[in-house]
């Protein structure tokens, strides 16, 4: 709860320093706000604080995926000056809304109501479809501000409609009373709990870019600005996962058999759907839109292997996921300010004059690829366990056909940087702060790889 | 402690060399370093002798903190390829010639795959195995891509995927293995081995793990990646693929297909045997007709690894310990066989049959090591492959007559693609490549020395091997 108060008022004195025309303290005050909101949110490890009528949970579950949103807004505003280095106003309206869409983000881990949900749903979404369309003059960043926002409301129309027919069939929107109402009625649900159990599932897949309602994804992701692209594949998406996961393992795990068929088939769709439609994309940033469909099926595991357990490998999932995810966009980002292209081609050669970047970018690519001993194999094989444990075998079996597939357009950037003969373009200038940041990134990768009991066992 | 000593020495070695602070000692610390190791495996091997149940074992119990329960475990097999991989390694490193000039970053890659290999041989836990078993392909997708010959992107690749592939099968095969141990769930092998599966269960497992395991040895119809690779690769990567990680597959089926599906082994004989001798002929058949040298070896090297294959399936002890001898004879002999061709293409720079001729004649000392390297490769009498091929032989005849006689015709091919191949290129007229052609130094007479040793060693005196083995086969 602190942890969302402290970034509201960061927000809003970065505001303040934009209107009296002061670029300087900006970021310096952005870090420490969310250092401070860091530490704020991990005092409270533990102690399962309830605000407000329950409207706000703060459990172990909603610190850690809070802990690790926060820390990935940090890593992207690091990389925030490199990509804004161009720009000479204070933009200190992108700035508050990214952390604006952070709290959104917070509160959707950490809901207790309904409600809460779609307010955190809605302030983060509101503020991603400006963020889409920051870059004022570019076609395309318009394009992607709309699709999302037209798409985007569509589906929070959706969410909003089920949750009013919930609440007309259970009588609340209060996780903890729906789940004893489902309790006693779990054999005689109405239709009406049904229809808008379904509905709040088509908004939820809709927010976290699984199929069939990925189709905004795509667009939106290679026509945003790419700083912010990175924001929404990892902030946008973990924030969506875990709320999803939050609501059906508090209020619908008893009825599960009524929706786990659904998601099964959302998730199939989802990795084959990701993995084929990335499997020959030459540009790098759609490549990892389409990555990212497929990464949001992955997780879909985790939610219909709704245990315990299941909990503490999403968020080992969703840290191996923005970990890597920012790597690679970091990486991206300095590729396109030198070369000015998001092809596959910019990468050609990288290795020969840009050693530590191209080998985070390869340590990324094998992690999401799931490769041992990277954390990303960690992850994707507790969350193969997870399920088969359920007994859902064909499930795993095509999650692991779509590894195999995604195996393929991973290598390609590495096969880009450490074998093609480096084209006619210079070396990135990147200054060593940069190489360190994207170095630990890199190293974290490693060593999560190695000990990610650590995390599965957290919450 | 001697058991994570195996795995740690060469990752710090490894990750040292990784920094390039050593810069042009690269080289000699990574042959350093590969000794270390070896003279530990020579340790352990001592400590296992010595052990009274013939099992060194350690457990970790890091579950809580690594999510993956760390059992390392020597049994016969095992320590028999640990000494297989330090023993060669370091003659993989000492092979290479200085003038290659080989960034730090080779030799990293070098160690790593050391340390993954031991891994894949000494780990008792299939999460743990899966990891050792994947980590090994990237070093050696590096070394192929980064400093291989022709068409080294495509190729590389290729064998990236390929590869991969059959793991993920073999992983679906773990996984479904893992929900029918008794609950609470476990990896260990042990929990593993003590499933009696029935037969409808042991088919589904069979294909998944001989998949992944035919791919890596290869077997036919699998094997498409193998020659370009070995082609494409530096010679020190292609030691390391046929020398030691084509061994991982065979490895494999000692390790999980004969006590998993023991029932499939024995009855469904008659449809994978005919495939892989298939495999084995073919192999010999193609070496005959190959214009080049390297190529020569990768197809006689499938060959022989079929032929391995076939006695480690043939479901008797005779074929099985046949089989496990001639894994570690033949990580001997085909390195020895690839030193000699890269002695020839160091010196020559063409490694075209055609264009070789008359070296004998100027490098009296290479000859004669050649030869006991390829009458090694032809399994005559004395030299370590006849014990092994004999042994599988006489078990394949046991579980089939007509597949051991086909089977014996290999020996009979191989002789014809060896001796036509020495032939050319070592007697004759001298041709304008090998005009210059200069003996061997003493340093490189160094390097074969271990090879010549062994050949001799295990073909004098096999019993000291087979003894050891007689006790684990059954």
């Amino acid at each position: 709860m602190y942890a969302i108060i402290t970034i509201s008022i960061v927000a809003i004195i970065v505001l303040f320093f934009g209107a009296i025309q002061k670029k300087k303290p900006l970021l310096p005050i952005v870090y420490v706000g969310l250092i401070l909101a860091f530490g704020l949110n991990l005092l409270g490890w533990n102690q399962s604080v309830h605000y407000y009528n329950e409207m706000y949970i703060a459990d172990n579950f909603s610190i850690a995926f809070n802990g690790v949103l926060i820390f990935t807004t940090l890593l992207v505003f690091i990389f925030a000056p490199v990509y804004y280095k161009p720009v000479k106003r204070p933009l200190e309206d992108i700035y508050a809304l990214i952390l604006f869409a952070l709290v959104g983000s917070l509160i959707m881990t950490g809901f207790g109501n309904l409600l809460m949900l779609f307010v955190g749903i809605e302030t983060m979404s509101l503020s991603l479809y400006i963020l889409a369309g920051s870059k004022k003059f570019d076609p395309n960043s318009n394009e992607a501000a709309m699709k999302y926002f037209l798409t985007g409301s569509f589906a929070s129309g959706f969410l909003l409609f089920g949750i009013a027919l919930l609440y007309g069939a259970c009588g609340s929107m209060n996780l903890e009373e729906i789940k004893q109402y489902l309790i006693l009625h779990q054999h005689a649900t109405s239709g009406m709990l049904n229809i808008g159990l379904l509905l709040v599932v088509i908004g939820m897949t809709f927010k976290i870019g699984a199929a069939p309602f990925h189709f905004w994804a795509p667009d939106v992701y290679a026509g945003s600005p790419t700083l912010i692209t990175t924001f929404m594949a990892t902030v946008g998406k973990v924030a969506a996962i875990a709320a999803f996961f939050r609501l059906m393992n508090s209020s619908f795990a008893e009825i599960e058999s009524s929706w786990k068929i659904t998601l099964t088939v959302f998730a199939i769709a989802t990795i084959l759907i990701g993995n084929l439609s990335a499997f020959n994309q030459d540009n790098v940033k759609r490549m990892f839109a389409y990555s990212g469909i497929a990464h949001a099926g992955y997780m879909l595991i985790a939610i219909i292997a709704l245990k315990q357990q299941a909990a503490g490998v999403l968020l080992l999932y969703s840290i191996s996921y923005t970990i890597a995810t920012i790597t690679a966009f970091a990486v991206l980002i300095l590729v396109r300010e030198e070369t000015g292209t998001f092809s596959i081609k910019a990468f050609n050669g990288l290795a020969k004059h840009n050693p530590i970047e191209a080998f985070a970018m390869a340590i990324a690519m094998f992690s999401l690829a799931g490769i041992p001993p990277l954390v990303g194999f960690a992850a994707k094989y507790n969350l193969f366990i997870s399920a088969i444990e359920q007994g859902n075998l064909p499930l795993v079996i095509v999650a692991i056909i779509g590894s195999m597939i995604s195996l393929y357009y991973y290598i390609r950037p590495v096969v880009a940087m450490y074998i093609n003969a480096p084209s006619a373009t210079s070396a990135i200038d990147s200054s060593s702060n940069y190489k360190k940041q994207i170095f630990l990134a890199a190293f974290l990768m490693i060593i999560l790889g190695i000990i990610p009991g650590m995390i599965i066992n957290l919450i | 402690m001697i058991l994570v000593l195996l795995l740690i020495l060469p990752l710090l070695a490894s990750l040292l060399l990784f920094t390039g602070k050593l810069g042009k000692h690269s080289k000699n610390f990574a042959l350093v370093a590969s000794l270390v190791v070896f003279a530990i495996s020579l340790v352990a091997g001592y400590a296992f002798t010595f052990a009274h149940d013939k099992i060194l074992t350690l457990d970790l119990n890091l579950k809580e903190l690594l999510d993956v329960d760390i059992i390392l475990k020597i049994d016969v097999v095992s320590l028999v390829m640990v000494m297989l991989t330090t023993l060669l390694v370091p003659i993989i490193i000492a092979s290479t010639d200085k003038k290659e000039n080989r960034t730090p970053n080779f030799y990293a890659l070098i160690m790593l795959m050391q340390m993954a290999l031991i891994g894949v041989f000494i780990s008792s836990e299939m999460i743990l195995f899966y990891i050792f078993w994947e980590l090994a392909l990237i070093p050696i997708f590096f070394i192929t891509a980064l400093w291989g010959g022709e068409n080294k992107k495509k190729i590389s690749v290729k064998f990236l995927i390929y590869t991969v592939v059959g793991s993920f099968v073999m992983l679906i095969g773990i996984l479904y293995l893992y929900t029918l141990t008794p609950a609470p769930h476990s990896f260990s092998f042990e929990s593993f081995f003590q499933l009696k599966l029935p037969y409808s269960v042991q088919v589904p497992v069979f294909l998944a793990f001989f998949l992944a395991f035919a791919i890596k040895i290869p077997l036919f119809p699998f094997h498409s990646w193998q020659a370009e690779t070995y082609n494409a690769s530096p010679v020190q990567g292609s030691m390391l693929l046929a020398g030691i990680m084509l061994k991982m597959g065979l490895y494999g089926i000692i390790r999980f297909i004969l006590p998993l599906c023991p029932d499939v082994v024995a009855g469904g004989s008659l449809i994978f045997l005919p495939l892989i001798l298939f495999g084995v002929i073919y192999g010999a058949t193609i070496a005959i007709t190959q214009p080049n040298l390297k190529k020569l070896i990768a197809f006689a090297s499938l060959s022989h690894v079929g032929l391995i294959a076939l006695g480690l399936l043939s479901n008797n002890h005779y074929g099985i310990e046949g089989g496990i001898l001639q894994l570690f004879s033949h990580g001997v002999n085909v390195v020895g066989f690839f030193l000699c061709y890269y002695m020839i293409v160091k010196r020559t720079n063409t490694d075209k049959i055609s264009d070789l001729g008359g070296i004998a004649s100027v490098a009296p000392k290479f000859a004669t090591i050649f030869l006991i390297i390829v009458l090694a490769n032809i399994s005559l009498p004395l030299t370590n492959s006849f014990v092994g091929e004999f042994l599988i032989l006489l078990g394949l005849f046991q579980a089939n007559k007509i597949l051991a006689i086909i089977a014996g015709l290999t020996i009979i091919l191989g002789a014809v693609y060896i001796l036509k191949m020495y032939q050319k290129v070592m007697y004759g007229e001298r041709s304008a490549a090998t005009e210059k052609f200069t003996d061997l130094t003493f340093s490189e007479m160094l390097v074969f020395l271990p090879i010549i040793a062994m050949i001799f060693l295990v073909g004098i005196f096999p019993s000291f091997i087979l003894q050891l083995l007689e006790g684990a086969v059954k």
